[in-house]
Formats: C-alpha cells, structure tokens, sequence
C-alpha cells in the first residue's frame, strides 16, 4: 500500500455536510455569538479570568500613572499602503488591541517543538515602537534589531542586523499590554540567545478589511521575550526559568547554549 | 465583569472551516464513535472561543486544537467506555471498497498506532512534531508509525501491498 492511498482512504474520515452544518450551528449557539456579521460579542467572564483581569487593570494603572511622556510621533512612515500605516512612535499613550504574546502555558518540549524557529546569538543594537494604522484601528508592537553573533540553527549569518517584532509596545522597561511575566523590554547593548519566527513572504496581518505583509516591517518575531529569548542583563541571566526546568540554575549564556543547542537536535 | 472578546460569527465559520475536518477524524480516530467525535469538536472549539490573545500563526492554532481535542479525547475516553457506531450511518463513508477496507482495519489497530499515523499520513506531521504533541519521543512515534503500519498490512492480508 501507497502512503498516498492510505491518506486518500483515511481522509475520508470526515463529518457529512449536514453534519458539519449542525455542528457549526451548534458552536455557534452555545457561544451566544450575535448574528449580525463583524458585530463584537460579549462574554461574561469566570472569576479566575476576573482576577486575572484585575491583576492587568492594577498593571496598567500603575504604568499609566508612572507614565511622563506624551505621544509623540514621528513623521516618517515604514509603510504606506492602502489603509495601512506603520510608522515609528517615541511615546504611545495606551495600549490598543491584544497584545500578540503567547500567554498559553507552555512546557519546555512545547517551546522547542510547536514553533518553527530560528536559534542565535546576538546583540540588540536598537529598540524602538511602531504603531499599526488599520484605517483607525491602531496597535502597538515594540521593534528590535538584533545583529546575529553565532548562528545556531537556521539561516541568518554573523554580522546580519536581524529586525524583530516584540508582542507589544515597550515602554517603562517591560512589554505594555503583553502578559508580565514572559516579556520585558529588551534593551540597547544587551546580549542574548534569540529563538524567533521569520515571516514567510506571504505572511499578512489582518485588521479592519486591511492587510500588511509582514515581511514588510520586520524579518520576523519573538513570541515573547523570556520564553523564546535568554538575556543577558545588567541584573544577571533573565528567562523564565520555571518553564526551562534543566536550567533552573543557568548562569551564563553559554550554559543556555548547550543546553538549547542539545534540545533543538 | 464583562470582556469583550474579538470572536465574530465570521471569524467562527472561518476558524471552522480550517479546522473541523482535522479535529473530526482526529477525536473519531480516539473514539472511534462519531456522536463522541461531534460532542468533542464541539468542547475544543468552545476552549478556542474562550481565548483573548491571537494565536501566533495558523501552525499555532492547529498544534494547540490538536492538543485540547487530545487531552479531551483521552479525558472522555478514561470516564466512557465507548460504544462504536457504524459509520456508514453517521459520517462520510469512503465509496471505493479498497479505501473501505483501510479505513476499517485502521479502526482495529491500538490507540498508539492510528493516532501517530493520522498526524503522520493525513495532517502532514514530522516524527519530532508528533512526539510534542502526543507527548512521546520521537523514536517511539517511528516504532509506532512501522508497527502500526505492518499491523495494518496485516490486517489487509496482502491485498493492499
């Protein structure tokens, strides 16, 4: 027997139409979601989601009142086309939309296994913000450039200035708006081991019938900061060290080497 | 306190459309019993609907529905002896008699042989790939794929080699 035949045979394992049909009203009753198209729904929250919810408002206030600057924009636009408009923010005055960062529990395995990543090392050379214009939908994502100093796998070089977008606008040294406790800001001059996403040359983001190709603005992206990236800072050896449970005790970034270099085989 | 969560009725039928087919065959190859599969779906769609964040690419959601309708599967199978419904009654049954016989002498191979070969042969997934998700090594999904495989020609009884 055929790979091909046993895959033609097994994908015959499908729901009929009419099946398919009533599951999908189905889904759709049990999320209460309204009929009209485009409309937003409203879900009522578990307590758990409350706390959490509470937590991130504390969060922001705390951010908001210790926040000095003003917007400030600067004029020169990475991207102009149709209804998209990227261009560099100094300042952003809140967060708008979901932060992009992976907040899902995820154990080591899943990290080196679910995503399709690249491994360096490198330093950040330039921090900086962006702000996305989707015909009045606005979002923020931090940027970093990051220049490769060791190839681990994958097919950058050394030497190459390597841009990637962060799950949100960096502000006051973390991450505004993504999950606290898997980004924090990276800065000029810090050294790191990176595990981004390159965006492929059909990759777009849709928001508000707009769509920007991502290759556009940014070789790639770091799902978040402390779980696909290990920095070395000022304060010692950061990422999140409850995740890699065989480098619980790391110290350097050449221990974080070995050990990525071995679980990425 | 509300939330507001960004799931419109077309982002529903869209991530429907990408999806259900995959979960279907995948909670039916568990349970092999198609009022189940339906029910389980069902239960991963609505864990998918409760999220806020975006997933990071299409790759991404497909591994994280892949794992829920996993673990629920399991979780299901472990309180529910299942009862088998014949499929020709309930779900798309292949019409070529050949494709018949493969389909039903993969539902009598173990759990460990027809779910890697579902993720290997039908969703296009790499031995490493299979290990995360079904939380095995990756040598073991390779026995299991060439032992799941001789099983199933056996079970065919040379007519399909």
């Amino acid at each position: 027997m055929k790979d091909e035949e046993l895959k033609k045979a097994l994908e015959t394992m499908n729901p009929t139409r009419a099946q398919e049909k009533e599951m999908l009203q189905k889904l759709i009753e049990a999320h209460g979601v309204r009929e009209k198209e485009g409309e937003k729904i409203m879900k009522r929250t578990s307590s758990k989601n409350i706390f959490y919810g509470l937590l991130t408002t504390a969060a922001a206030l705390v951010l908001i009142f210790t926040w000095r600057s003003p917007m400030k924009e600067q004029g020169t636009y990475l991207y102009k086309e149709g209804g998209v408009l990227v261009k560099e923010v100094v300042a952003i005055e809140k967060p708008r939309g979901n932060p992009s960062a992976i907040t899902m529990v995820l154990n080591e395995e899943e990290i080196f296994g679910f995503f399709q990543t690249e491994a360096f090392l490198g330093t950040v050379t330039e921090v900086k913000n962006l702000a996305f214009d989707f015909q009045g939908d606005i979002y923020h994502r931090g940027l970093v450039e990051i220049t490769v100093s060791e190839v681990l796998e994958g097919n950058t070089s050394v030497g190459q200035k390597v841009s990637m977008l962060l799950p949100g606008p960096v502000a006051e040294g973390k991450i505004w708006g993504a999950d606290f406790h898997v980004t924090r800001a990276m800065k000029e001059g810090e050294q790191g081991l990176f595990m981004p996403m390159f965006f492929g040359e059909d990759e777009v983001w849709e928001e508000n019938g707009e769509a920007l190709p991502m290759k556009a603005i940014a070789d790639g992206q770091l799902l978040d900061t402390e779980r696909f990236a290990f920095m070395d800072t000022k304060e010692g050896i950061l990422f999140a060290r409850d995740t890699f449970q065989g480098l619980k005790e790391a110290k350097t970034l050449e221990e974080i080497k070995a050990y990525v270099l071995k679980k990425r085989k | 306190m509300d939330k507001i969560m960004l799931w419109t009725r077309i982002d529903i039928e869209n991530l429907y459309e990408r999806q259900v087919k995959t979960l279907y065959r995948l909670c039916y190859s568990y349970t092999r019993n198609v009022m189940d599969a339906e029910d389980l779906v069902q239960q991963t769609l609505m864990k998918v609907l409760e999220r806020t964040e975006p997933f990071a690419s299409l790759d991404h959601e497909k591994a994280w529905l892949m794992v829920t309708a996993k673990n629920l599967s399991k979780n299901h199978l472990k309180k529910k002896k299942t009862m088998e419904l014949p499929m020709e009654d309930v779900m798309n049954s292949p019409t070529d008699s050949s494709e018949k016989d493969i389909v039903a002498a993969f539902h009598q191979l173990k759990e460990k042989y027809r779910i890697p070969m579902l993720l290997y042969y039908v969703e296009g997934y790499d031995t490493k790939e299979i290990g995360v998700l079904l939380n095995r090594r990756p040598s073991t999904v390779r026995t299991q794929l060439e032992r799941g495989r001789k099983a199933l020609e056996e079970l065919l009884g040379g007519e399909h080699l």
